[in-house]
């Protein structure tokens, strides 16, 4: 049965949580559709894949990756989804649907509060249902309202930015930006054909091999 | 679709691992926890950034926009404005709209 007092309070602690997902996914209903993705196809992404910046990227690159790019680079992209599902390990034990929507700021909320199954599962809920709504509302905006100019899709180099600036800014380390600009330099250089491939398995490689030296 | 179908498979991968059957061996993986994630979207920006045949005009406006969200950031610290206000430079710019 639906808690209401625990469902309200669920609510008033994910109201941050839906501007920001409401915004992103928005943008992402308007970007997708004007990449000439089928609109459904983009709920339906919202649905299934449930990751921002993963989607971002899939609707940017879609035809110039293969299915085996794709494939590397959406499980390496949200690899540290693995931790977090690690983290919550016995506290989810058999909850497919929380384990699924276990993303960054689910986990961000649900990591400073006490295990509560009920609480748990309507933050996955409210999340969840934000980023359809929103990923609704920028599909059917974008059927009323043409968008005649180009350039929407920097949202994703913007959204990346912001990203590793505040990972810079918590970790105060220029290694990994370095690891990362060298690996990708090498390959870009050299023409490489499948050049994420190659950059990513080379940064891999790299940060294997430095930690079996420690 | 096939597209959309391999990377919910690789992401639902990613969220089920650990439950599914690397519970004993999760420690060997430890390793990526910290700089992995930085690495892998340092390379991706650049991918994005460095086509095949660049255009430097572009590119020149791509700066500019990266630059003004930096500091935007640096100075709100407020994810969705950096976000907007960097895109909106770009989008000003790509367009000739001055």
């Amino acid at each position: 049965m639906l808690d209401k007092r625990l469902f309200f309070s669920a609510f008033k602690d994910t109201l941050p949580i839906f501007i920001s997902y409401f915004a992103l996914s928005f943008s992402f209903g308007i970007l997708a559709v004007k990449m000439g993705l089928n609109p459904y196809l983009a709920i339906f992404m919202s649905i299934i894949i449930y990751s921002g910046s993963l989607q971002f990227f899939l609707v940017a690159l879609f035809n110039k990756l293969s299915l085996f790019d794709i494939f590397i680079t959406s499980f390496l992209f949200n690899f540290r989804q693995f931790f977090y599902s690690l983290t919550f390990l016995e506290r989810y034990k058999n909850s497919f649907y929380k384990i699924f929507a276990l993303t960054d700021e689910t986990f961000a909320i649900l990591t400073h509060k006490r295990e509560n199954p009920k609480y748990e599962m309507y933050i996955s809920l409210l999340n969840h249902a934000y980023w359809i709504i929103g990923t609704i509302c920028g599909v059917v905006f974008v059927q009323y309202i043409e968008i005649k100019f180009k350039g929407l899709d920097f949202i994703l180099v913007t959204l990346f930015i912001v990203i590793l600036l505040e990972s810079f800014l918590k970790s105060k380390r220029v290694f990994p930006f370095i690891l990362g600009a060298l690996s990708f330099g090498i390959f870009y250089l050299l023409g490489v054909k499948n050049l994420l491939i190659f950059s990513i398995f080379f940064a891999f490689v790299v940060l294997f091999l430095r930690h079996k030296n420690d | 679709m096939i597209e959309i179908l391999v990377a919910a498979f690789a992401n639902f991968l990613t969220r089920f691992l650990p439950i599914l059957f690397l519970k004993k061996h999760y420690k060997r993986f430890l390793f990526l926890k910290e700089d992995f994630p930085t690495v892998l979207l340092t390379i991706l920006t650049l991918y994005i950034l460095f086509p095949k045949e660049l255009d430097l005009q572009i590119l020149s406006y791509e700066l500019v926009a990266i630059v003004v969200t930096i500091v935007i950031h640096l100075l709100f610290r407020r994810f969705l404005l950096s976000i907007f206000l960097g895109s909106m430079v770009y989008i000003v710019l790509i367009n000739n709209f001055f």
